[in-house]
């Protein structure tokens, strides 16, 4: 599903046509998604939906059998590109003897970054990702896996790179450093860094990108705007329990009743204490209005007016369940 | 510039591992054992009597430079087949560990080429040897000053013949590492290749042993690109004996083992290159 603005000029990154085989298996069946320079870009999708080897064949990693990639203007095997780039595997395996600075001096040197510098840098990035400092003379065999995912994004931040592309990033780490790594994410992408995220945390995602892409059986079968794929066909309207002139101990059926009379349809798994929530099926702003004006002259006290939104787990599930019906339905035509 | 850090990547993390701690342990036991059971009395440059853990040898008086060219010479047999035999073992796992899944992916999203990755570590593991080379025959070498008062690099010069007979089988055991990443197999390689090497010096009778065309050709075919490790083993000890050596005889042995280490590496960085991680 191509993805028509912006123009690949302004993008980190543009995939075209991509597909990748191995052997009987097609991994990546023809992706086309291009992430806007400064984006927080999310890839979402089932267990084996192709989403590692797509960002292997988007670094140059894994050799593509068919289309073209371009990152950050250039060719992925492009060193000067490279440079610019941090990566985080789904499972980093760092040298078991090296501590996080002798790995990260490692990384920092391949990276160029300027000896003056060096050592400066790597103590920072380390202190960013909140690995204790006692830590970081220590050799990595003996850290927890949450530790090392910590250095290992902290590889990936050396050199304040352009993009910043993370399979799995908060894989073995608590809900706390989950939050801390979330911040330092978001803390490079307020940098002005493209992040790319990959992530089996439907929530992770959701907080942390503004863009996402379904993957689903090697193809692209959403992407675009989170804000965008949130958004449904209604609105989310909170009326108050108790009417304008009411009484206080009212139980809200007169309300409710008067609701449904103005328009709305009642949600109950969403009521509060004292509000109960409703739904305006439509997108014109001019009908929401109109029906609202109505609510209140029928006494109705609005607490909330929100466009309703699905979550990316809702997505997911509607994108694999549309791409399973297509699926279907192209079977029954060739038979 | 890459070729460098990757190769020192190579050289600390080996420095950490039990396996090469080992060695220069070892090493450094052998020199002190040296060290300290070795008595020589030099009287004007000539011996005039030796103790071997306090045994007196039964010698005559000779020129200590002369007595001591057997010695080099063992050393430099001892350095090459034993020396080339614990590299085997000893690195083995240093490919397929820098290109093991989760390490490699890393490496290949860094600004490091493919090429220079293999070329780094084929670099590293040869520093590292070098490196437990110089120290045992240099080591040597110094002991022998400070008993004998005369100092020589030829042990040293002798060595680096080990170094090229390695470099040569651990070409090829990067190449194997690379395509199938165990450390099994590449030991295997390597130990395959160090008996080829060492019979491949008898090749003329080895291909007399049949009758049949085909298999001669085929024997030939196979034995002509193997490196003559016996014949490097024998340039390096009289090198290291401060014999004279022809370099018509040296210059084929030596052409021999550098081509073939050159192209087997080029094989390693075909298959990196090709290779999907």
């Amino acid at each position: 599903m191509p993805d028509a603005s912006p123009e690949p000029r302004d993008a980190a990154l543009v995939a075209r046509g991509l597909k990748k085989r191995f052997g009987a298996t097609l991994a990546v069946d023809g992706i086309d998604v291009v992430v806007p320079k400064g984006a927080r870009f999310g890839l979402i999708g089932p267990n084996g939906a192709g989403k590692t080897t797509f960002i292997k064949l988007l670094l140059g990693i894994c050799k593509k059998d068919e289309g073209s990639v371009v990152v950050l203007g250039g060719d992925p095997d492009d060193t000067a590109v490279r440079r610019r780039i941090g990566y985080l595997p789904e499972r980093l395996a760092i040298p078991p003897s090296f501590s996080a600075l002798a790995f990260l001096d490692g990384v920092a040197r391949i990276k160029g970054i300027p000896s003056s510098r060096r050592r400066a840098e790597i103590r920072d990035t380390l202190a960013l990702v909140g690995l204790e400092e006692v830590a970081w003379g220590r050799a990595t065999g003996g850290y927890s896996k949450g530790m090392r995912q910590r250095t290992g994004l902290a590889a990936a931040l050396l050199g304040q790179p352009d993009l910043l592309v993370l399979d799995e990033p908060t894989d073995g780490i608590d809900p706390l450093g989950r939050r801390q790594i979330r911040e330092v994410i978001l803390q490079a992408g307020r940098r002005g860094a493209t992040i790319f995220l990959n992530s089996h945390l439907l929530a992770e995602t959701e907080r942390v990108c503004d863009h996402v892409a379904v993957l689903h059986k090697g193809r692209v079968v959403k992407a675009g705007a989170l804000v965008s794929l949130r958004r449904t066909d209604a609105f989310r309207v909170v009326f108050a329990r108790r009417l304008k002139d009411g009484p206080d101990d009212d139980d809200g059926a007169a309300a409710r009743q008067r609701a449904v009379d103005a328009g709305f349809v009642p949600q109950p798994g969403d009521d509060g204490d004292d509000m109960w929530s409703t739904s305006f099926i439509g997108t014109d702003a001019v009908a929401l209005s109109a029906a609202l004006q109505a609510a209140l002259g029928r006494g109705l006290v609005v607490v909330e007016v929100s466009p309703a939104l699905v979550d990316l787990e809702t997505i997911l599930e509607q994108s694999m369940g549309a791409d399973a019906a297509a699926a279907s339905t192209a079977k029954e035509q060739a038979a | 510039m890459n070729v460098v850090h990757v190769a020192r990547d190579v050289v600390r993390e080996a420095f950490a591992s039990k396996l090469m701690l080992l060695l220069f342990v070892a090493i450094a036991a052998g020199l002190l054992l040296l060290t300290f059971s070795l008595d020589l009395d030099v009287v004007d440059g000539a011996l005039a009597g030796s103790r071997l853990f306090g045994q007196a040898a039964d010698l005559s008086i000779v020129p200590v430079d002369v007595f001591l060219r057997p010695a080099f010479q063992a050393l430099a047999w001892v350095t090459f087949y034993a020396g080339l035999l614990f590299g085997i073992v000893a690195t083995a796992d240093v490919a397929p560990r820098m290109l093991q899944a989760g390490r490699v992916e890393h490496l290949l999203a860094l600004p490091v080429r493919r090429f220079e990755l293999v070329v780094g570590i084929y670099v590293g593991v040869l520093c590292l040897c070098a490196l437990a080379t110089a120290v045992s025959t240099g080591g040597v070498s110094l002991i022998l000053f400070v008993k004998a008062k005369t100092f020589t690099v030829a042990p040293i010069a002798g060595a680096a013949m080990a170094l090229l007979g390695f470099g040569a089988i651990y070409a090829v055991m990067l190449a194997v590492g690379s395509l199938v990443r165990s450390a099994a197999v590449s030991a295997g390689a390597g130990l395959f290749l160090y008996a080829l090497g060492v019979i491949v010096a008898s090749k003329a009778t080895i291909v007399n042993w049949t009758t049949s065309k085909v298999v001669r050709a085929l024997l030939e075919l196979v034995l002509t690109p193997v490196p003559n490790l016996r014949a490097l083993a024998d340039v390096g000890a009289g090198v290291a004996a401060g014999e004279a050596v022809a370099l018509s005889a040296v210059l084929p042995v030596v052409g021999g083992a550098v081509a073939f280490a050159g192209f087997a590496v080029v094989v390693a960085c075909a298959i990196v290159q090709s290779k999907d991680y």
